[in-house]
């Protein structure tokens, strides 16, 4: 089923099971109860993508509107029914195993929740007043980012917590503390119901369509420069997977060798692209082969004049002494040499590493060497 | 309207009534209601100012802001106060924008001001006079929002249509479409915006800071993409300038091919995100010949068989390399020349290839080569046409020879903006690219091949 049904679906299943929870229940509470689980259902179908975890859903909004407005058994079974029917939605796609894990973290991040809100109303009171309420409301948001940090690294499901991660944080526990605000209102004041959750949840979805192009642009775009990276493998200049061995490796010592993530990128992009400018070449005639240098060259130049790639140009191509680059241009430089060695010559990659180390000392400096035996034994040591 | 082009003198005296007025009303209001709560109008004030800086431009004169949502939650909060004064103040300060302020733009300022001043004032009347707004349920709170919207709108738009006949004497059409579009821009804001008012009023500003936060960080994302985007896009445009380095004879091909797909593309009434996959596609159809030795490509007489089978790869190539992008995988199998050749039994084949393979046709025909000179438009065609149902896709190429058409463009012999090669022989149809170097048993093609 495609996510365009999955949503259609679950409407369908919110609107029938909160009609009959109307007529079951004519205080209205079942009713909002039964259409607040199936938000809980699309949120989970909506989830803001992040580079270096799994996404964010936005279910942890209406997590904090549901502990806010409800005692604890009817939380309980909403969230219970809401992420059943989130996981039998999902176990309809491949990795069935990863989604049983992403099941518990849920009901993790959902116990945090209520526990915080709770937790806190308590310490101050109870008094329904906004300052209280809003201090309550930031707790369980509070707990949900924290329960799922903590569960995503020790579960190895995303490591780091980008500025890309600490906005769509923000926006998710800003809009739950509307959503709730809106919904349960302070000392019956501000009370608009359905319609807080409904129409509070606008801004957050305008967050998630923002999310959704900047992930695919940004995946078209590496995936242009992946293709880039392969012309000069398809026309049979370099052995076949080089430049993602080489991207892999290079970005790997990159964060040895201890460089910022902009200049990792840079690095990164410079190893995908670092013989791209050999297919605008002419082949000598006496079938010398093309000279390296003017590789490096052709393809610093070619670099340099597009914005995004002015720093992986000057990896690439610039000069091997800038103290600002001297280490990223000697680790691609390195990472590529070695790949030459094992890929294309079949050395054996102790023996190459040697041979790279046993270079005279002005041609890699140290330090980088250390980075490349450092990132190869990891590389051996995480092996299963 | 955008601060940063010069502002005409013409609508010196028109600014000057407009604001005039705004500033007439805000006197005149205050006078008669009193001044408006002053915690309500800094806080206001500071969050209004801030939304419009805060705005996300789409292109060089369209931008979208959360003002509008501020200056409708104002309403809200103003009339609950009896102040229509500070609605007008809040609707003139969303106008605000401190980088359109240059010497020679800001009068755009006042001129903006006025208008939404008195759009807001005339927004704010009329939704302190919709029935039951005393005291109304959250249905009817939201259903006002909708003719307050209007009422906004139809008030800004008859200004700034009236200082367009006070400019220029006319209205162009694009300026009406984009009044009109923007009504339905604005409702979803109209919405938050009466809702926020009301939260507003019942528990104090923080509300407020909790809604903006999620629209800045949406507009912050959607900066990010359209960053990413421009990246992109320099990106392919690098990757067509190494090409042409490669193959000096193409020069211009791969723009003129995308923009005559982009053509195509919009007859065929093609939704915004299929013409940008459309674009990338005919940018990038020729991405394989990278891989394809310069001499190759150079080379001024006709090709050995052998030679034209290594040069016949780049079709392959671009096949393997489109394919790793998300985006293109679904049309890059299709692009191969084995496969664009039109079958009409064939549903389940994408359009966008055929598209391409016609876009790319026509410009081989009509461009000049080092080989032979740019055939008559209308020679090119009655090509297509000829071949359209066998080689072509019928309604592409029509859709195609109508855009060109409707343009008033001429492409071909006599009309060529870049005709590098003077001394290029005078050939027939079957002389349109790399194909006609080879003898048409060789190649196996009949017409014009693409390039």
């Amino acid at each position: 089923m495609n996510r365009g049904r999955r949503i259609g679906f679950v409407c369908g299943l919110g609107l029938v099971g909160g009609l009959i929870a109307h007529f079951a229940d004519p205080s209205g509470r079942a009713y909002a109860l039964t259409l607040l689980a199936a938000g809980l259902v699309l949120g989970e179908l909506f989830a803001l993508r992040l580079e270096d975890r799994d996404p964010l859903p936005l279910s942890y909004a209406v997590l904090v509107v549901l502990a806010s407005s409800f005692p604890l058994r009817d939380y309980a079974i909403a969230v219970a029914s809401a992420e059943v029917v989130s996981l039998l939605l999902r176990v309809t796609d491949r990795k069935r195993a990863r989604y049983v894990v992403l099941f518990g973290i849920r009901i993790a991040v959902a116990v945090a929740t209520y526990a915080a809100y709770q937790g806190v109303w308590h310490l101050v009171g109870r008094r329904e007043q906004v300052a209280p309420v809003l201090a309550a409301l930031a707790a369980a948001a509070a707990a949900q980012l924290l329960v799922d940090i903590t569960a995503s690294k020790l579960l190895r499901l995303g490591e780091s917590f980008s500025p890309r991660s600490r906005l769509a944080w923000l926006a998710v526990a800003s809009s739950g503390m509307l959503m709730a605000i809106g919904y349960r209102g302070v000392d019956g004041s501000g009370r608009v119901g359905l319609f807080g959750p409904l129409l509070f949840s606008t801004p957050l979805l305008a967050a998630w369509y923002a999310f959704e192009r900047l992930d695919a642009a940004t995946r078209s775009y590496r995936q242009t420069i992946e293709a880039l990276a392969m012309a000069p493998e398809l026309g049979g200049m370099v052995p076949p997977g080089h430049a993602a061995r080489v991207a892999t490796l290079a970005s790997a010592m990159g964060e040895q060798l201890g460089l910022g993530a902009a200049d990792v990128r840079d690095l990164e992009m410079a190893a995908l692209l670092h013989h791209l400018g050999q297919v605008t070449l002419d082949e000598p005639a006496d079938g010398r082969g093309v000279d390296p240098s003017e590789v490096t060259a052709v393809t610093g130049a070619m670099l340099r004049e597009i914005r995004p790639l002015v720093g992986a140009g000057e990896i690439v191509g610039g000069d091997v002494n800038d103290p600002k680059r001297r280490l990223a241009a000697q680790a691609l430089r390195l990472a590529s040499e070695y790949d030459d060695l094992t890929a294309r010559d079949n050395v054996p990659g102790n023996l190459a590493v040697e041979s790279l180390r046993s270079a005279p000392a002005y041609v890699y400096d140290e330090r980088v060497v250390v980075a490349l035996e450092r990132v190869l034994r990891d590389r051996v040591t995480s092996r299963p | 309207m955008s601060g940063s082009p010069s502002f005409p003198k013409r609508l010196a005296w028109y600014t000057g009534a407009v604001f005039g007025s705004a500033v007439a009303a805000t006197g005149f209001v205050a006078v008669r209601e009193g001044l408006p709560p002053t915690a309500a109008l800094i806080s206001f004030s500071l969050v209004v100012v801030f939304s419009s800086h805060r705005r996300v431009f789409f292109s060089a004169t369209e931008s979208v802001s959360p003002a509008f949502m501020v200056s409708m939650a104002a309403i809200v909060v103003f009339v609950h106060w009896h102040s229509l004064a500070g609605c007008l103040l809040i609707g003139m300060l969303s106008s605000l924008y401190v980088p359109g302020l240059t010497r020679s733009s800001w009068p755009w300022f006042p001129f903006n001001a006025g208008i939404t001043g008195l759009a807001t004032l005339a927004a704010g009347a009329a939704y302190a006079h919709l029935p039951g707004q005393a005291h109304p349920g959250v249905p009817a709170a939201i259903l006002g929002a909708i003719p307050v919207a209007i009422v906004c709108m139809a008030v800004s738009g008859s200004l700034l249509v009236l200082s367009y006949i006070v400019e220029t004497g006319r209205v162009e059409r694009d300026v009406l479409v984009g009044i009109r579009s923007s009504f339905g821009q604005v409702v979803p804001f109209a919405l938050l915006g009466v809702l926020l008012g009301r939260m507003y009023i019942a528990l104090g500003p923080a509300v407020m800071l909790l809604i903006i936060v999620p629209i800045l960080i949406a507009r912050e994302m959607f900066a990010s993409y359209l960053r990413v985007k421009e990246s992109h896009d320099e990106t392919v445009g690098m990757l067509i300038h190494a090409l042409e380095a490669k193959d000096r004879y193409t020069s211009g091909h791969s723009e003129r091919v995308a923009d005559y797909a982009r053509y195509i593309g919009e007859e065929l009434n093609f939704m915004p995100a299929r013409l940008e996959r459309l674009r990338f596609a005919a940018l990038m159809h020729d991405i394989g010949k990278l891989v394809v030795p310069n001499q190759l490509l150079n080379k001024p007489g006709r090709l050995t068989p052998d030679e034209f089978s290594q040069v016949r790869v780049h079709e392959k190539v671009s096949v393997q390399m489109l394919s790793h992008i998300d985006f293109l995988r679904p049309i890059a199998a299709a692009s191969h020349s084995d496969a664009t050749r039109f079958d009409p039994d064939d549903l389940d084949h994408p359009i966008e290839p055929y598209i391409v393979m016609i876009a790319d046709a026509y410009d081989a025909m009509t461009s000049t080569r080092a080989y032979r000179k740019a055939l008559p438009q209308d020679v090119a065609f009655r090509e297509l046409r000829d071949n359209a149902g066998v080689q072509f896709h019928p309604a592409c190429v029509e859709a195609l020879i109508h855009a060109v058409e409707k343009r008033g463009e001429r492409h071909g012999a006599g009309f060529e903006t870049d005709a590098e090669f003077e001394n290029a022989p005078v050939a027939g149809v079957g002389s349109a690219g790399l194909g006609d170097l080879l003898d048409n048993e060789a190649n196996g093609r009949t017409t014009s091949a693409s390039s």
